[in-house]
C-alpha cells in the first residue's frame, strides 16, 4: 500500500498537492493546443497581443506553441487577468469553481443568477475573456452521456477555462463571514460544536466492537443473501402495502443494506450516537471490510482482530485519509434517502406495474458524483474561518443548481426527483424548491460527514439548525493531502478516568486516541469482549494472558498501567487483578503443553535399531523419551511413513481428529 | 343469547327471517327473532336434520363455525360424503369422479359448479331456512335468493347453533393412541436409511466433498447413490436437490449431530449414543427435529411453481413455514389410523381449517399473498404456465406444500404411508405412525433384537432384527459384507488394524464380541485377534497429540491422582512428561486455570527448523544470553524444540546444569551443517535482550563471520587525506613518490583512537578475540 504522503511529495508545483478529488464536469475533447489550433489565424493573433508576443513571421503553429508557452507562466497569465473588468473577472472565477468547463445553457444560467450584468451583454465579457485566451470554445465531453449511450452526435460545444489558467489564477471560494460572538441580531446565541481530532476513528472502533458477533435476524440474513446471490437489475419493488405508486411513479425503496432496526437497537444498547451516524459508520466499517461476515460463512458479523491496530495505531492518520478516499468514492444513495428527515420523499417514474425505471447505480452515482463536486468545490474555500451557510448555499444555488440532479438535464424530464407533496416534484432551478430540498442535502452533508471526519466545527443555532462551519486543518490533509503541524503534533493527552475496573476479570478503557498506549495494552493482554457504556469491555482471561506471553509479550507495560491507576483510586478489585496478573506471570513456564506433537513408538529397541538403520528416522527426531518412544519432527513425519511403508513396514498411523469410534 | 348472534341475525333480510321463523313454525314477529337461538328449538330442529345436512354442521362446527361455501362443497365432493347423491344418479357420481380426479391434479383444479338442485346447495339451503346457517356479509347475492345454497360466500353458523351441535352431535376427536404399540416398519426404515448413509461416510477417511453452496459434490453424489441403492435414477440426479429424500437424510444427520462439514468435507463424528436410545425415541427425535427447526424448507420444493428471486438450494425456513408445519401436523393427528386418505381432500379439509396457512394476514392484503410484497418471504410465487388466482392459488401454493410435506418429510419420517412411490394420491397413516408424532411417554421399549453368531472361519452373523447400535459397533472393527434382514461380517487382518487404529484394543473386541454373541468366542478368533494386535503395534505413530510437561514431577503426581484431571490426562512417560486425553486439552487448560496455573501453549512446528520463510517463529524468549555464552533459562519448562535446536550448538555445562555456547559447540553444529546466520537469528530471537554485542564479536570470530578478515592492523600515524587524483599526481612526482608508502586497502575501514586510549582498545580486542598486527 502506497503511502498517501508520497503523492504530496510528487506534487506539482506551486505549493498545490495531487488533490484526491477533481471537478466532475464535461471536459474538451482535446487539449489546449488542439483547441488553439483549430482557431483562425487572426484570433490566435489577438490573443497573442495580449500575452506580449510578436507574430511577425511565424506560422500558426508556432503562434499557438508561443501562447500555450506563455500561459505555463503563472505571472504572464496573472498579469493578463489583471486587466479584467470587473464582470468578465467574476465570471471567470465562477467558471473556475464551477468546473472550468460549461455549455452554451449553463453559462446564461450562470451569467444571470450571478447577475454579472444583462443577458445581451455576456456575448461581449465571453468575447473579451476569449481574446486574452482565458475561455475557450470548444467541444465538451460529459462523462455522463458516455454512461448512458448519448455519446457521439449529441456532443456539446462549451466554454473552457484551460488548466493552466486555472492553476496560475489559484480562484478561492468567495464566502460570507460569520461571527460567533455576534451574530445576526434576530438570532440567539449560536452553539460552537468543535470536532476532536481523531474522534472518528474512535467512535468507529466503538461501532466496530459493539457489532462484533452480531447475529443477523431472518430478514438481514435474506437481505444479505439477495446482496450476495441476485444480480442486481433494477431497483426492487417496495412493499406495496405503502403508497408506492402514483402516475407512473413510484417511491424509491430504501438502499441495500441499510442498517436494520434490529441492528439499530442491539448498538442502543452499548453505544450513544444519534441513527444517523451509526448507519454513516456501519456502512464505512462494511465498506472497508474492518466489519464483514464470518468466514465461516455463517451470517454473524466479526470485526478484524487488528482493528483497533489499524484505527488508533501509530497509522492512524494514514488510515483516515483511505477512509475517506473510500467513502468519497462509495456510491450509494443512502444520503438522499436520509432527506426523509425532513418530509422529503424520493421518488422516481415507474412502469405501469410500479416497478422503477431507474437504471442500476444510477442514482447511486449522481449522488455519489454530486458529493464530490461539493468537496471539490469545498476543497477551494478558506481554512479557519467560520462560512454563514445560508450565504454559502445560496452561493451553491448560484453556482450549479442542479449538481444533485445533474445527470437529469440529459433526459426529457427527470428519471426521479424529489418532492414535498405528491405528485408535485421540486424543482431545483426555483431557489424556493432548491431550498426545500438541496440545501437541507447540504446541510446534512456538513453537519453529518464532513463534520465526522473532522473537515470542519460548526455553529447551530438554539433549535440545531446549520448556522456556520469552519474548515479545520484536517480539510487540508483530506482534500489535499497537505499536512500541517496541527495534525503531525497532535498528541492528544492520557485522558482521565481512562480505566474502569468493574471487577476482578473485567475492564473497561475509554476509547480515545489519547488512550491509546493502554488500548494497546489491553488488546495484547486481555479478550476484547465488546463494548459496554461506551466504552470498550475487555476480559483478563488466563487464556488471552498466556498467549499474549506465549507470543514474547511483556506484561511490564500492563502493570504499570494498572499501578498508575491504582495509585489515583484505591481499589479492591484492581488489587486483586494485579495479584492475580504477577502470580500469573510468575507461575507462566512451570508447566507446558505441546499441541500437534508427532510420536513414534516401537514394539521394543531392536525394532527401533532397525528403523535407524534402514530409514531416516534418526533426522527427524526431536527429543527421545524413551528408547522405544520418541517426538518426531512435525515436518518430516509423512516422508518417514513414506519411507518406512516403501521398505516394507506398515506403520500404525493414529489420527486424533479421525477417531469417532473410539471409547 | 349473544351479541354476536344478534349481530348475525342483523345481517339477513327481514323477509329471510319471516320465512325461518314460519319454517321453524314460530310466530311471524321479528322481535321475536330471538326465539330462534333458543337451545331446545335448537336442538330438536338439529335432531331432525338429515345425514348431508348434519354432517355440514358438524364440519362446520369443527372448522370453527365459518368456512366459504364453495370450499366446503370441494371438500363434501372430494371426500365423496355426499353420498345421497353417489346413491342417487350415476351422472353424479361420474361428477363426483372427475372432481376428484381433478384436485389431485391442482393444475387443472376445478370447484364443482353450484347447481340449484345439487345436493350440497339443496342441504344448505335447508339449513340457511332453518336458520341454523347464515351468510357472511360480504356475501354477493347477486339478486337471488337468500337462502339459495348456490351463492359463493362465507356460512356462518351462530354461537348458539354450534353449542347445540356440540350437545347433540358432539365433536371429532382426536383418536386415541394405544400406549405400548410398537413403531413400524417405515420408522425402522428411517433408522436403516440414517445408519447407511452414516456408516457410508464413516468409512471415507476423506468424507465427501461440500461445495461452496453446501451440496454435495456431484462425484460424491453419485457416490451416496450407488451405496444407498438408487441406480435406476442416477442419471436424473445432477445435484443433491434433485434427491430431497437423500438431502434430508443428511440434513437430519447433520443436525443430529452424526455428520459434521469441516473444511469442505463431510465427516462422520460418533453415532453410538444415538443409534443406542431406543428406536422409538430415535424416531421422535428425528421427526422434532425436522418440525421444530429450519434446515428443511418444504418451499423449495413446491411442484408446478415458480418462486422468485430464486432461493439458495440450502435456504433455511422461514418461521411462517414452521408454524404451518405445527397447523397440518396438527390436523393430521385427527385423521383417522389404519384408512387410506385422499391428499386432495386432505388438503381441501386443511382449507376450512387453516385458511391462513403460510401467509397470515398481517402481511399483506389477502389477495395479494403471493406477491413479495405482501407475504412474510419476500417471495414472487407464480405458476409455470401463469398466473396464480386467489382461489385456484390456495390449492397450488399451500395446497402443493401440505402434499410436499405428505410425501416428504411425513413419509421419509415413517409418520405415514402412501398408496404409491410415484404420484401418490392417497396416504395413511403408517402401522401405529402415531406413535411417532404424539407425546404419549413409553415408559420402556423392549425390542427383541436378534442375537450375534461369531464363527470359527471369523465370519459375524447378526440375526434378524439386527439393531442399528450393533451395526455401528461392529462396523467398527469388522468388515460388513451383507446387511438385509440379516447382516454378515467378516473379521480380518485389516479391520482389526483399522479398529485398534481409532483407539480400540484386542480385549476391547473380543469383550464385544462376546457381549452381542452372549458367551465366549471361537479360540482361534481370540488368539487371531491377540495376534492382529501384537503385529498392528510394532510400530505406531501418534500425529496431532497433545502432552504436558512440568518442571517438578510432584505436580504431576498431584495432576495423575486428582479425580477431576486424571481422566484428562493420558499416558504419562516420564516424571515430568503425560500425554493429554484426545479432545481434553481445553478442558485441562481450564481446569489449570481454575488452579491459578498458567500453561505455556507451544504448537509444534510446521517448518524443519524453528523459523518460517527464515524468520524466527513467534515465540517468548526462553533463555537469557550471558557475555560468556551461558545460556541461563528463563523458565522451569523450556519448550522443547527450541531446546532440541540449541542442543545443535551448545553444551552442557557441569557445575550448572546450564548450556553453554563454546568455540567447539559452535565449530560442531557448523561441521553439521548449521550456519552461523542461522545461529546468530535463532539466538536473537529466543534470547531475553539478544546477543550481548561481546559475545556476538567472539561468536563471529568462532565461527568465521568476518570472512577471513578478522585480522585488526593497527596503522602508525601520520597518515595523509588525500583525493584520488592528488595521490596519482604525487605518484607522478619522483621526489614525493619515494617518500609515500603503500595505501590502505580498499574496503577497510580507518577508526580514529586517542593515543591515551590506544592500550586499553588494544587490551580489549585481544580480550574478544581478535588477532592484532
Amino acid at each position: 500500500m502506497s503511502n498517501p504522503l508520497d503523492n504530496f511529495k510528487l506534487a506539482r508545483p506551486f505549493g498545490l498537492a495531487k488533490p484526491i478529488i477533481a471537478q466532475h464536469g464535461p471536459t474538451p475533447l482535446g487539449q489546449v493546443t488542439d483547441i488553439l489550433t483549430q482557431m483562425g489565424l487572426s484570433e490566435l493573433r489577438t490573443i497573442a497581443r495580449e500575452y506580449d508576443l510578436v507574430t511577425n513571421g511565424m506560422n500558426k503553429q508556432q503562434i499557438v506553441a508561443a501562447i500555450v508557452a506563455q500561459m505555463h507562466h503563472p505571472e504572464t497569465v496573472r498579469r493578463v487577468a489583471s486587466r479584467l473588468e470587473k464582470p468578465q473577472r467574476q465570471l471567470l472565477a465562477a467558471l473556475t469553481l464551477a468546473g472550468g468547463a460549461m455549455t452554451d445553457d449553463e453559462m446564461r444560467g450562470l451569467f444571470e443568477r450571478f447577475s454579472l450584468g444583462l443577458v445581451s451583454q455576456l456575448q461581449g465579457v465571453l468575447v473579451a475573456l476569449q481574446n486574452k485566451g482565458l475561455l475557450l470554445r470548444t467541444s465538451l465531453n460529459s462523462a455522463p452521456q458516455h454512461q448512458f449511450g448519448l455519446s457521439g452526435a449529441l456532443l456539446d460545444l462549451g466554454w473552457y477555462v484551460p488548466t493552466e489558467v486555472r492553476t496560475a489564477l489559484r480562484v478561492s471560494m468567495p464566502i460570507t463571514p460569520f461571527d460567533v460572538q455576534q451574530p445576526a441580531e434576530d438570532t440567539t446565541t449560536p452553539t460552537i460544536v468543535l470536532i476532536e481530532p481523531y474522534r472518528l476513528l474512535a467512535d468507529l472502533l466503538l461501532v466496530a466492537r459493539s457489532l462484533d458477533g452480531y447475529q443477523f435476524n431472518h430478514d438481514e440474513e435474506r437481505d444479505e443473501r439477495s446482496t450476495l446471490l441476485r444480480v442486481p437489475t433494477s431497483l426492487t419493488l417496495p412493499n406495496t402495502t405503502g403508497s408506492p405508486s402514483s402516475g407512473g411513479s413510484a417511491a424509491i425503496p430504501p438502499p441495500a443494506n441499510i442498517l436494520s432496526t434490529s441492528m439499530l437497537s442491539s448498538l442502543g444498547t452499548r453505544v450513544e450516537y444519534t441513527p444517523a451516524f451509526l448507519r454513516f459508520a456501519v456502512g464505512l466499517l462494511r465498506l472497508t471490510d474492518i466489519l464483514h461476515k464470518d468466514d465461516s460463512g455463517a451470517l454473524i458479523l466479526r470485526v478484524l482482530p487488528n482493528a483497533a491496530q489499524l484505527l488508533l495505531g501509530s497509522t492512524h492518520k494514514e488510515i483516515l485519509r483511505e477512509l475517506f478516499e473510500l467513502w468519497l468514492a462509495q456510491a450509494s444513495y443512502e444520503s438522499l434517502f436520509d432527506l426523509q428527515e425532513d418530509g422529503l420523499r424520493l421518488r422516481c417514474r415507474a412502469t405501469s406495474l410500479s416497478y422503477p425505471t431507474l437504471r442500476p447505480g444510477e442514482l447511486e452515482a449522481e449522488n455519489s458524483e454530486a458529493r464530490q463536486s461539493l468537496i471539490a468545490l469545498l476543497a477551494q474555500a478558506p481554512r479557519g474561518q467560520w462560512i454563514n451557510f445560508a450565504a454559502f448555499a445560496r452561493f451553491i444555488y448560484r453556482l450549479n443548481p442542479l449538481f444533485l440532479q445533474k445527470r437529469q438535464r440529459l433526459f426529457p424530464g427527470p428519471h426521479w426527483w424529489l418532492e414535498q407533496e405528491e405528485g408535485r416534484p421540486l424543482r431545483p432551478t426555483q431557489l424556493h424548491d432548491w431550498l426545500q430540498a438541496e440545501a437541507h442535502y447540504l446541510a446534512h452533508l456538513v453537519r453529518g460527514p464532513l463534520y465526522w471526519w473532522g473537515i470542519c466545527d460548526i455553529v447551530l443555532s438554539q433549535d440545531k439548525q446549520l448556522l456556520a462551519f469552519r474548515l479545520t486543518p484536517f480539510a487540508d490533509w483530506l482534500f489535499d493531502g497537505l499536512e500541517t503541524e496541527d495534525i503531525f503534533q497532535y498528541d492528544p493527552p492520557l485522558p482521565a478516568d481512562i480505566l474502569e475496573i468493574v471487577n476482578t476479570e473485567e475492564i473497561l478503557v475509554r476509547c480515545d486516541l489519547g488512550a491509546w498506549p493502554i488500548i494497546e495494552v489491553m488488546e495484547v493482554f486481555a479478550e476484547a469482549v465488546g463494548v459496554r457504556a461506551s466504552r470498550l469491555y475487555y476480559r483478563l482471561t488466563p487464556k488471552a494472558f498466556g498467549n499474549a506471553l506465549s507470543r514474547g509479550h511483556r506484561p511490564s507495560k500492563l502493570f504499570a498501567a494498572l499501578r498508575m491507576v491504582s495509585e489515583e483510586q484505591a481499589n479492591d478489585s484492581l488489587s486483586q487483578i494485579l495479584a492475580q496478573l504477577e502470580h500469573w506471570a510468575a507461575s507462566y513456564g512451570r508447566m507446558r503443553v505441546y499441541t500437534d506433537v508427532t510420536l513414534l513408538e516401537v514394539a521394543d529397541t531392536i525394532v527401533m535399531r532397525e528403523l535407524s538403520a534402514t530409514s531416516t528416522l534418526d533426522e527427524q527426531i526431536v527429543q527421545a523419551i524413551h528408547p522405544t518412544l520418541h517426538i518426531l519432527k512435525k515436518s518430516g513425519t509423512e516422508r518417514l511413513i513414506d519411507d518406512l511403508k516403501r521398505r516394507g513396514q506398515t506403520p500404525l498411523v493414529h489420527d486424533e481428529e479421525f477417531s469417532y469410534g473410539a471409547d | 343469547m349473544e351479541q354476536i348472534d344478534v349481530e348475525l341475525l342483523q345481517t339477513a333480510p327481514s323477509h329471510h327471517v319471516q320465512t325461518v321463523l314460519k319454517t321453524r313454525n314460530m310466530k311471524g314477529q321479528s322481535n321475536d327473532a330471538a326465539q330462534l337461538f333458543e337451545p331446545t328449538s335448537l336442538q330438536e330442529t338439529i335432531r331432525g336434520l338429515d345425514e348431508i345436512e348434519t354432517a355440514i354442521l358438524r364440519e362446520l362446527v369443527a372448522c370453527g363455525g365459518r368456512a366459504n361455501s364453495r370450499d366446503l362443497a370441494l371438500y363434501f365432493y372430494s371426500a365423496n360424503l355426499l353420498s345421497a347423491e353417489k346413491k342417487g344418479s350415476e351422472e353424479a357420481g361420474q361428477r363426483s369422479l372427475e372432481l376428484l380426479r381433478s384436485v389431485q391434479q391442482p393444475v387443472t383444479l376445478q370447484y364443482p359448479p353450484p347447481h340449484p338442485h345439487g345436493t350440497f346447495e339443496l342441504a344448505l339451503r335447508h339449513l340457511l331456512m332453518l336458520g341454523l346457517l347464515f351468510w357472511g356479509k360480504q356475501t354477493n347475492f347477486a339478486g337471488r335468493d337468500y337462502s339459495n345454497g348456490v351463492h359463493d360466500g362465507v356460512l356462518i353458523i351462530p354461537r348458539a347453533v354450534q353449542d347445540a351441535v356440540h350437545e347433540i352431535v358432539g365433536t371429532e376427536e382426536l383418536p386415541l393412541t394405544t400406549i405400548g404399540e410398537q413403531p413400524a416398519e417405515r420408522v425402522h426404515t428411517l433408522q436403516r436409511t440414517l445408519y447407511l448413509y452414516w456408516s457410508f461416510v464413516a468409512a471415507l477417511r476423506e468424507g465427501l466433498t461440500v461445495l461452496s453452496n453446501g451440496l454435495l459434490a456431484r462425484a460424491a453424489l453419485r457416490q451416496v447413490i450407488e451405496h444407498m441403492d438408487l441406480k435406476a435414477k442416477n442419471e436424473q440426479m445432477r445435484t443433491e436437490s434433485d434427491v430431497p429424500h437423500l438431502l434430508f437424510v443428511r440434513l437430519l444427520l447433520m443436525k443430529l449431530g452424526l455428520l459434521q462439514q469441516k473444511q469442505g468435507t463431510l465427516c462422520a463424528t460418533s453415532a453410538e449414543s444415538f443409534f443406542s436410545s431406543p428406536l422409538l425415541e430415535r424416531a421422535r427425535r428425528c421427526y422434532h427435529l425436522w418440525l421444530d427447526t429450519s434446515f428443511w424448507n418444504e418451499l423449495l420444493y413446491i411442484p408446478e411453481l415458480l418462486v422468485r428471486p430464486v432461493l439458495a438450494p440450502l435456504e433455511v425456513a422461514h418461521e411462517e413455514v414452521l408454524s404451518a408445519r405445527q397447523a397440518i401436523v396438527e390436523r393430521l393427528a385427527y385423521e383417522r389410523a389404519g384408512e387410506w386418505h385422499s391428499i386432495a381432500t386432505f388438503i381441501a379439509r386443511t382449507k376450512l381449517y387453516a385458511p391462513y396457512l403460510l401467509f397470515p394476514r398481517q402481511y399483506g392484503p389477502r389477495t395479494e399473498r403471493y406477491s413479495s410484497g405482501s407475504n412474510p418471504y419476500g417471495l414472487d410465487f407464480r405458476l409455470k404456465r401463469g398466473w396464480l388466482t386467489h382461489r385456484e392459488g390456495w390449492h397450488m401454493v399451500e395446497g402443493g406444500f401440505i402434499r410436499t410435506m405428505l410425501i416428504g418429510p411425513l413419509y421419509w419420517l415413517g409418520v405415514i404411508e402412501l398408496d404409491q412411490e410415484e404420484a401418490p394420491t392417497r396416504f395413511r397413516f403408517a402401522e401405529r405412525g402415531r406413535l411417532v408424532i404424539g407425546d404419549t411417554r413409553l415408559e420402556k421399549e423392549e425390542v427383541a433384537w436378534g442375537r450375534l453368531v461369531v464363527q470359527p472361519n471369523f465370519e459375524l452373523v447378526a440375526l434378524a432384527p439386527v439393531s442399528e447400535e450393533l451395526l455401528v459397533r461392529l462396523d467398527r472393527f469388522a468388515e460388513r459384507i451383507n446387511l438385509e434382514h440379516i447382516a454378515q461380517y467378516r473379521l480380518n487382518k485389516a479391520s482389526v488394524t483399522r479398529a485398534i487404529q481409532i483407539g480400540l484394543h484386542a480385549d476391547t473386541i473380543q469383550k464385544e464380541l462376546e457381549t452381542a454373541a452372549g458367551g465366549e468366542i471361537p479360540q482361534n478368533v481370540q488368539y487371531s485377534l491377540v495376534e492382529w494386535e501384537r503385529q498392528a503395534r510394532r510400530i505406531e505413530v501418534w500425529q496431532g497429540t497433545s502432552l504436558l510437561e512440568v518442571d517438578d514431577p510432584a505436580l504431576l503426581d498431584a495432576l495423575m491422582a486428582d479425580e477431576q484431571t486424571r481422566p484428562l490426562l493420558g499416558r504419562r512417560f516420564t516424571p515430568t512428561l503425560a500425554e493429554v486425553t484426545p479432545r481434553q486439552l481445553l478442558r485441562l487448560q481450564e481446569v489449570l486455570w481454575q488452579r491459578n496455573y498458567l500453561p505455556a501453549v507451544v504448537s509444534a512446528p510446521a517448518q524443519d527448523v524453528v523459523t518460517e520463510h527464515g524468520q524466527p517463529f513467534i515465540r517468548e524468549a526462553q533463555w537469557r544470553l550471558r557475555e560468556d555464552g551461558l545460556l541461563q533459562p528463563l523458565y522451569g519448562v523450556l519448550d522443547l524444540y527450541l531446546v532440541a535446536k540449541m542442543h545443535q550448538f551448545a553444551e552442557l555445562t557441569d557445575h550448572t546444569g546450564w548450556w553453554k555456547i563454546t568455540p567447539s559447540s559452535l565449530q560442531h553444529a557448523l561441521q553439521a551443517g548449521l550456519s552461523l546466520d542461522s545461529i546468530v537469528r535463532f539466538l536473537q530471537a529466543y534470547c531475553e535482550d539478544g546477543v550481548p554485542p561481546s559475545l556476538l564479536i567472539r561468536l563471529k570470530l568462532w565461527g568465521g563471520g568476518y570472512e577471513g578478515q578478522q585480522n585488526i592492523y593497527v596503522e602508525r600515524a601520520p597518515l595523509l587525506r588525500l583525493s584520488e587524483q592528488v595521490l596519482q599526481d604525487l605518484r607522478q612526482d619522483a621526489e614525493l613518490t619515494t617518500l609515500l608508502h603503500s595505501e590502505v586497502e580498499q574496503g577497510q575501514h580507518l577508526v580514529r583512537v586517542s593515543l591515551e586510549n590506544i592500550d586499553q582498545v588494544l587490551a580489549l580486542l585481544r580480550d574478544r578475540g581478535f588477532t592484532l598486527d
